[in-house]
């Protein structure tokens, strides 16, 4: 029977769109308990019979307030951790820290320790796998030159983390313009040098092949691969050791694999 | 013209990259550092793997020889004079605009510049430290810079270099005097401490004006690291980690890297040609070091002078703790960080994760299982709320043969051998091959 009073609150698959939601689920929360409020976050989810569905657009303010009592109650580093964890591929994630914030806001910023609690451990986990997947692309992400001063990369990660690349890329290339393509969700990192990056979505510049480059691309390019391959020690080969280490699904984009695919 | 210009300098990386690719380290880590938000770069404290090679190994920095034209003639070594092979030298210039391109494009992390010697030690570490400058002052490279400090240069000149480079390394090259004599006729034992001797000063010095003046320039931000190469000479793997702790202690160097010895020469003092690079044995070093750096062991706990070489069927974790059941079982919910570090299958971020959750909760088997304890291999070592996970007999052969099992790293090295432990004694086997994980 207690079904009927279950609320599901649907937002945007955003960082500021969930914290927006947990805003409002909190609010339900406090009238009708806590069993009977769940969020969902995107459109591909399973409905449920017997539920109320609910949309809840995002609002800067409410997420900034979240955001700010995350950071104020709990610590940076767990408002990292749910950051990262909003930007997962998990599909129940936005439930899941809803859950986590309730032990959170009640336990202070102890809560990060509290790893026999499922929901903790499962976002202390996930953190830590976009951030090795972010760590990953760090490395294997690929410029090329594609005009005079225009440097361009694409990337096709599981998790949203277009956003984290483009602060490590405009710190470290400061001086260069550049822009970083999500293949996969359609969204391009724009960075116009010395100035902030933004991001567009829904958006795919056309580059032209990435082939064909400007200049002297190819010569530089073929200069890395003949590095690529006379680093290697003939009599160590181990190829299963160089495919744990930079799957598959990185090489797609990798100059140096490009005769390989 | 032009196009002249590029095959060489295509040839010239080729013959390079060629004779720097023995070198082990290929780490970019240690400094923490910002881009400047004027030029470019900046350098992140725990490294970034860029690629890996198809040996598997993690490419971070640009690594190449400035020539490979060298007045020694080393044994063991590709490079020594009396090598017919072909020779190279870049230019300031080219190592300049090599690494400027390859960085932009997100190729490497920095540069790894050594050198064969050229005319005699002083000119090659003057030809690095120009190198260097040039690209630090006018190509203004924030990134990360790797640097051979040269046995035999004058003190200035390896100074000043410090100044510019994250981090030096003098390669010990073999892990006893002796070794180095045999093979190493123009180089000596102490001509290649003095100079790990003297940095290991200066990054104190340096160290204690930062803490008073903060825009002192940094030295050598990135500690210093050496490497030895194993397996040319008959030093046993007791003689090799004893002398790898001294290094840690002594001279508060951050890493030691060990070679597995590929034969490139053939000589009467050298293993034979066709002797595989004993690979297995490296990865046990590698295992000892982390249990050195991170694990609070002593060298003279893993081994000893009756004892003196790994199990090469078990990590030397296991190994240790089959030796010394007498300290088992561990209670999970009592034991002390150091303690936790000790159980084979626990790790430093498991080990924490419990010390943590505990003060909230009594942990169970599935609780640590979900911290990422490997409890295949740590359940005959622990207990939680004082049972253990099932009944298991306590003893040490009949655990040895349990994670023998268990344990990856032997059975790649002997796969299609159809050896298994009872066919074996554990410590008369010397001849395997195998491959080995990235240490970067």
């Amino acid at each position: 029977m207690d079904n009927f009073n279950k609320k599901v609150l649907v937002c945007e698959d955003s960082f500021e769109g969930i914290l927006s939601c947990i805003y409002d689920a909190w609010v339900v929360m406090n009238q009708n308990g806590k069993d009977n409020v769940a969020i969902v976050c995107g459109e591909n989810y399973n409905m449920e019979l017997f539920m109320e569905y609910v949309q809840v657009e995002k609002n800067r303010e409410k997420s900034f307030k979240v955001a700010e009592s995350i950071k104020r109650k709990m610590s940076f580093h767990i408002y990292n951790d749910i950051y990262r964890t909003a930007v997962s591929d998990v599909s129940d994630k936005a439930d899941l820290i809803f859950r986590y914030l309730q032990h959170g806001f009640r336990m202070g910023r102890r809560v990060s320790e509290c790893l026999a609690i499922p929901e903790i451990m499962e976002v202390t986990k996930i953190s830590k796998n976009v951030l090795r997947e972010y760590d990953h692309l760090r490395g294997f992400l690929r410029f090329g030159q594609i005009t005079e001063n225009v440097l361009s990369a694409e990337i096709e990660p599981k998790n949203d983390i277009l956003d984290m690349l483009g602060n490590h890329f405009s710190d470290r290339l400061s001086s260069e313009n550049f822009i970083i393509k999500d293949m996969g969700r359609k969204k391009t990192l724009v960075h116009k040098q010395y100035c902030d990056y933004y991001i567009i979505n829904n958006m795919l510049p056309d580059t032209g092949d990435n082939g064909v480059m400007s200049g002297n691309e190819g010569y530089y390019e073929e200069l890395w691969k003949v590095f690529f391959e006379t680093i290697a020690i003939d009599s160590r080969k181990n190829y299963e050791l160089q495919r744990n280490n930079l799957p598959l699904r990185f090489r797609k984009y990798m100059t140096e694999f490009d005769k390989f695919n | 013209m032009v196009i002249e210009n590029q095959k060489n300098l295509m040839d010239k990386l080729k013959i390079l990259t060629d004779a720097a690719k023995y070198d082990v380290a290929c780490t970019s880590s240690g400094v923490d550092r910002k881009g400047d938000g004027m030029n470019m770069g900046s350098a992140a404290s725990c490294g970034i793997c860029h690629t890996f090679s198809a040996d598997g190994r993690c490419v971070s920095l640009f690594k190449i020889l400035l020539t490979n034209y060298c007045i020694y003639d080393c044994k063991y070594c590709q490079n020594r004079c009396s090598n017919d092979i072909p020779r190279a030298a870049f230019t300031p210039e080219e190592i300049c605009t090599l690494t400027m391109e390859f960085y932009r494009r997100n190729y490497i992390e920095g540069l790894f510049l050594s050198s064969g010697i050229i005319g005699n030690p002083d000119h090659t570490m003057e030809l690095i430290y120009n190198t260097i400058r040039l690209l630090r002052k006018k190509y203004h490279f924030n990134g990360y810079i790797h640097v051979k400090g040269i046995p035999g240069a004058s003190k200035e000149l390896i100074q000043s270099t410090g100044f510019l480079a994250d981090r030096m390394s003098v390669n010990l090259e073999l892990p006893t005097a002796d070794g180095l004599k045999l093979l190493a006729p123009n180089k000596n034992r102490k001509n290649i401490l003095e100079p790990i001797r003297m940095i290991q000063g200066k990054i104190n010095e340096n160290k204690n004006e930062l803490a008073i003046y903060r825009n002192v320039p940094k030295f050598v931000p990135g500690g210093q690291s050496t490497q030895m190469i194993i397996g040319a000479t008959p030093e046993n793997d007791f003689q090799l980690v004893t002398v790898a702790e001294a290094l840690y202690k002594n001279f508060q160097l951050k890493r030691v890297f060990y070679s597995a010895y590929v034969p490139v020469n053939e000589d009467s003092s050298l293993p034979a040609v066709d002797v595989k690079p004993p690979m297995l044995r490296e990865h046990r070093l590698y295992q000892a070091d982390f249990m050195l750096r991170f694990y609070g062991f002593k060298a003279g706990e893993m081994l000893s002078e009756k004892n003196p070489n790994f199990n090469i069927f078990l990590d030397p974790k296991c190994d240790w703790a089959v030796r010394h059941l007498e300290k088992f079982p561990v209670e999970v919910n009592k034991a002390d960080y150091y303690t936790l570090l000790r159980v084979p299958g626990i790790g430093p971020i498991s080990a924490k994760r419990i010390v943590a959750a505990r003060k909230h909760n009594i942990l169970d088997f599935n609780d640590i299982k979900k911290m990422g304890v490997v409890l295949k291999r740590a359940l005959y070592f622990i207990t939680c709320s004082g049972k253990m996970m099932y009944p298991t007999k306590l003893e040490e052969n009949y655990i040895t043969r349990q994670l023998v099992g268990e344990d990856k790293d032997s059975k790649r090295f002997v796969e299609g051998n159809n050896i298994t432990y009872r066919q074996l004694s554990l410590f008369d086997v010397k001849d395997f091959s195998g491959e080995v994980g990235c240490y970067g």
